[in-house]
């Protein structure tokens, strides 16, 4: 009976500790967009190059377009959008996060708001995949809609 | 009139209820139609796979389609990330005649849709032949696209990127 329940008592302690490590990384996920975002408010490259990959991929829907359109960009593209002045800076602000993990992979499925400055831009989801070396998430892939 | 608008019993009220849930109901079927076509891309691309069929593989990638993957070294024991695109290699691959078969099947589907762009994560294992290989995640991105030659909209997979494992596998 008591090895039983010790036994019980270990599983219990396992699968609370998967949980918990889940939660956590999604945590830490959820710092790495907002840590991208943070770029984008100042402008600043340094703040989102540790969490960009250097082959990261950026795909954009047009929605608004008739028939819908898609672009591609890359690393170099988006740091020189991120370093560019601007007299109203990117605030994208995220909402509803959906975080899915396999091991070192991930995807993210979020809502946003786009907004230059104080006026609202457009809106629609950003869908990342991140992949975890040494310890690390970076962003290797990110599609996003606009409406 | 407006007054009448507001009027909870009003016939225009109600047919603009009528209206609303015929909306409704109609975007939650769509939903489920792209669902339902999604799965049927990807289940053609693994049937591509076993059946050594690249033209059938190449079919449901888009023009613009990129490959990545994530794999696990035994050698060195630790993951890593293949960043080049690897579609012509993985089609070619494909088109090798084998004398075991490549055998990948989906586990479960969850599927995303936002307009004409969906996100499908699908858990999957990778027999060769009769036997097992490894498993792990395909990540796929897909994209809504008029097809040049029906003139229909068909949804086309423009990324994909996979872990593979050989533990912790549901077989």
């Amino acid at each position: 009976m008591k090895i039983k329940l010790a036994l019980l008592f270990i599983i219990f302690c396992a699968k609370s500790q998967i949980i918990f490590s889940q939660t956590f990384e999604k945590e830490v996920i959820k710092k790495v967009v907002y840590q991208l975002f943070e770029g984008f408010e100042k402008n600043d490259t340094n703040i989102v190059a540790p969490i960009l990959h250097k082959k990261v991929i950026f795909r954009a829907v047009d929605l608004r377009k008739k028939p819908t359109t898609i672009s591609e960009s890359d690393y170099t593209k988006m740091m020189e959008g991120i370093a560019k002045p601007k007299s109203d800076n990117w605030r994208e602000i995220p909402s509803d996060f959906e975080i899915k993990i396999d091991n070192q992979m991930a995807n993210v499925w979020v809502k946003y708001k786009f907004y230059n400055g104080e006026k609202y831009s457009h809106k629609g989801i950003d869908n990342f995949i991140l992949y975890k070396e040494k310890d690390q998430w970076q962003i290797i892939y990110l599609i996003y809609t606009r409406r | 009139m407006a007054n009448h608008l507001f009027n909870l019993h009003s016939p225009m009220k109600k047919l603009l209820t009528f209206l609303l849930l015929i909306a409704f109901n109609n975007s939650i079927s769509a939903q489920k139609a792209d669902k339902e076509a999604i799965k049927v891309v990807i289940n053609k691309l693994f049937e591509g796979m076993q059946k050594s069929d690249s033209a059938m593989a190449h079919s449901v990638f888009h023009a613009s389609a990129k490959l990545n993957t994530i794999g696990f070294s035994q050698k060195t024991n630790q993951n890593y990330f293949v960043s080049e695109n690897r579609v012509n290699d993985f089609l070619e691959a494909i088109a090798k005649p084998k004398t075991e078969l490549w055998y990948e099947k989906a586990t479960s589907f969850d599927i995303k849709i936002d307009g004409n762009m969906a996100e499908a994560w699908v858990p999957y294992t990778f027999h060769l032949g009769e036997k097992f290989s490894h498993c792990g995640v395909d990540n796929f991105v897909l994209f809504k696209d008029e097809d040049k030659l029906s003139k229909k909209n068909s949804w086309k997979i423009i990324y994909l990127v996979d872990t593979t494992r050989k533990d912790n596998c549901t077989k």
